[in-house]
């Protein structure tokens, strides 16, 4: 199901998603305790964390803008860079990494045709690439994580199936 | 209570005592970057390890800002474990430094410094290329922020939340990318935000007002006591070349603890502004020209002498300033109401925004000491607030004002046209001492020596920091000096010390003051002190 872009223009809660937000502050004792969940909520609805929405966002939980800036730059799953419509994240870790996880990204990179330590988005907005701390599935290094699905030894050659998967799945 | 023993010496404290707070009483220092005691304990910059000798941990250091002293408890500070945890700490801290300390203004003054000259190596084992952060990012107008030199000890985020009460600073990025920020946009609003500079243990935080100006150690470092509003903050004054180059807030547990407002901080350039008096000015003909003190002085005397002789105390106003000590306040109205009688007398308040920490409303720094000592108007006398009109009804016919002007008031500045004569001392050229018969040459806070009692009853010293210009002269200096002439027969005052004994003497409220020990604390005065145990 395509999610409708809402554009952030600094107002807050953006009209379409006060329900949503409203909902998940009534799940906790403290405002301020949901600013990781809303911080989440936002990164799934606009792909980052938008600038514009840091001030109103510490108004709605009763923090300041610093604070919130604090925790979005902490958490690598938040980002203030748009990504693409499928995330992967490429695991860097000790086992993957023996496992040939740099010959995975290199040729994700190349059939992309973006780069991961740049941060860059495939021109039609449909994928971006990350490089990953420990992801939990040695076992079958090395893995990927991509809308929320582990791909667990992959190769340079499987990466493409992993790709048409993603596509077939929509957003 | 638990009883712990510190380097072999035993000391009882209260239940819930860290072990640093605890060495601090025995005058053991204990290494410190993020740990401060006017802030939460944050313990992340492990400089602060001991070795614990009982109870036995699993590991025999650990940090001693977050460890409870117990019963029995036995704490090494210098011993070779824990100068060994402390140079590992010291080896990671300086890892990705720039080590530019010839061009920080920290140096000198720097905990990354001193601790490197206690437990540090001589040589880096780093051979790779240093993490690279934000250089001078301007957090406000007048704090600069060097993310190389950063340690993130956090001070300066935890004065904002806990101190400042805005938590306008965080720790953004994660490992060696974090840095310290403002939000996108912003800059830091509150008041005491400098005290972030002085918090910092290095060079990350520097002043932009006090930057490149001087290396910390050629400064002349004079306690004093800030005089721009009535909380009187005990400050450190750092002078050189005759110049003040900057003040910084000096602990005083009952004035102001660690803090000081940033107003205070910056508000000393008029000190140094091109309107100083450096002469006595004495009219002659209509304009007022340059004269010798001691001359101007009995000039000033012979006119308020006259003046009495003729017409009475009663047409005479004597305007005092709350800013002057409480030693020339006493000798200012040992003169006027003493000598000369005057029923007549006032402060000028001075007043403006305050808030429920430091800065007070009220913006004289000796409002308190002026009313103790006895500067307001008697019972139908005329105050300020008639003053204009009093001149107008010929009520009025000379003015005495000593370190204070009217140039806020325009029908009291035109009314001293009409007088028969004006002295002023003052430290600068006003529009009121540009109408005086007689302008003595005063000083300035910095220039001279005394005491102001502040907001609270706290009695606290000013200190010589710099020479006055010219021959501008300490006003008590010319008080004692309008005394004598007034009083040939007695011995002058014009000491601080013996004025003040004096004041003690004559206004019960400063007697058990003993101005000696005022030199580096407070001391109350009596009817505070006796109000707050109420």
């Amino acid at each position: 199901m395509e999610t409708k872009m809402g554009e952030a223009n600094g107002a807050f809660p953006p009209e379409h998603l006060r329900e949503r937000f409203d909902a998940i502050v009534a799940r906790y004792p403290r405002r301020t305790a949901a600013l990781i969940p809303i911080l989440m909520a936002i990164q799934e609805e606009y792909r980052h964390i938008p600038r514009e929405h840091i001030e109103g966002l510490a108004e709605y939980l009763g923090c300041t803008p610093a604070h919130v800036l604090g925790v979005i730059t902490f958490y690598t799953m938040l980002s203030q860079r748009k990504r693409g419509r499928h995330h992967l994240y490429v695991c860097k870790t000790l086992s993957c990494h023996l496992r040939g996880a740099g010959e995975v990204l290199r040729a994700l990179e190349e059939k992309l045709g973006i780069r991961a330590d740049r941060g860059e988005v495939t021109p039609d907005g449909e994928f971006s690439l990350e490089t990953a701390e420990c992801l939990g599935l040695c076992e079958q290094a090395p893995c990927i994580l991509a809308d929320g699905i582990r791909f667990g030894d992959v190769t340079p050659e499987t990466v493409g199936r992993i790709i048409d998967e993603l596509k077939s799945r929509g957003a | 209570m638990p009883t712990l023993t510190i380097d072999g010496r035993e000391i009882t404290v209260e239940p819930g005592t860290t072990v640093i707070r605890a060495a601090e009483m025995l005058g053991i220092h204990i290494p410190r970057y993020c740990w401060h005691p006017g802030l939460s304990i944050a313990g992340n910059c492990r400089i602060c390890q001991v070795e614990v000798v009982k109870p036995k941990l699993r590991f025999p250091c650990t940090v001693s800002c977050n460890l409870v002293a117990s019963d029995g408890m036995e704490i090494l500070t210098d011993s070779e474990a824990a100068r060994k945890a402390r140079a590992d700490v010291m080896e990671f801290l300086l890892l990705n430094h720039p080590l530019d300390c010839p061009i920080c203004d920290q140096a000198g003054e720097c905990l990354l410094q001193e601790y490197s000259y206690a437990v540090g190596r001589d040589k880096s084992r780093f051979d790779e290329e240093k993490v690279h952060k934000s250089k001078r990012v301007r957090f406000s107008e007048e704090i600069v922020y060097d993310g190389e030199r950063c340690i993130l000890c956090t001070r300066c985020v935890r004065f904002m939340k806990e101190v400042a009460g805005e938590e306008q600073l965080a720790v953004v990025e994660r490992g060696d990318h974090a840095e310290i920020a403002v939000a996108y946009g912003r800059e830091l609003t509150s008041p005491y935000s400098m005290n972030i500079v002085d918090l910092c243990p290095v060079g990350a935080l520097t002043s932009a007002d006090f930057r490149f100006k001087s290396r910390v150690w050629f400064l002349t470092n004079v306690p004093s006591t800030c005089t721009s509003c009535a909380r009187g903050c005990s400050i450190t004054v750092g002078a050189r070349w005759e110049k003040i180059q900057r003040l910084t807030p000096r602990e005083n547990p009952d004035v102001n603890r660690w803090w000081m407002c940033d107003h205070g901080r910056l508000n000393w350039k008029y000190v140094h502004a091109p309107d100083r008096l450096g002469k006595a000015l004495v009219k002659d003909a209509g304009r007022l020209a340059p004269a010798d003190t001691d001359e101007a002085v009995r000039r000033a005397h012979q006119l308020v002498n006259r003046f009495v002789t003729k017409r009475g105390a009663d047409g005479l106003f004597g305007l005092v300033s709350a800013r002057l000590t409480n030693e020339e306040i006493f000798l200012a109205r040992e003169y006027l109401a003493g000598v000369a009688g005057v029923k007549n007398l006032d402060v000028r308040p001075r007043t403006g925004e305050g808030d429920d920490f430091l800065i007070t409303a009220d913006k004289n720094p000796n409002s308190l000491g002026a009313s103790l000592i006895g500067i307001a108007p008697e019972e139908g006398a005329v105050g300020l607030e008639g003053f204009a009109e009093a001149v107008k009804a010929g009520r009025i016919r000379g003015a005495v004002f000593f370190g204070e002007d009217v140039d806020h008031d325009p029908e009291a500045l035109a009314a001293l046209d009409s007088l028969e004569f004006l002295v002023v001392m003052d430290y600068h050229l006003t529009e009121t001492a540009r109408k005086a018969d007689v302008v003595l040459p005063g000083v300035t806070w910095a220039e001279k020596e005394g005491t102001i009692t502040n907001v609270d009853g706290w009695v606290s010293r000013l200190n010589r920091a710099i020479r006055p210009p010219g021959e501008a002269r300490p006003d008590l200096s010319l008080l004692g000096g309008l005394l004598a002439a007034a009083r040939p027969e007695e011995e002058g005052l014009d000491r601080p010390e013996a004025v003040f004994e004096a004041l003690g003497k004559a206004v019960p409220a400063f007697a058990g003051i003993r101005y000696a020990d005022l030199y580096s604390r407070s001391g109350r005065v009596a009817v505070k002190a006796a109000a707050a145990a109420d």
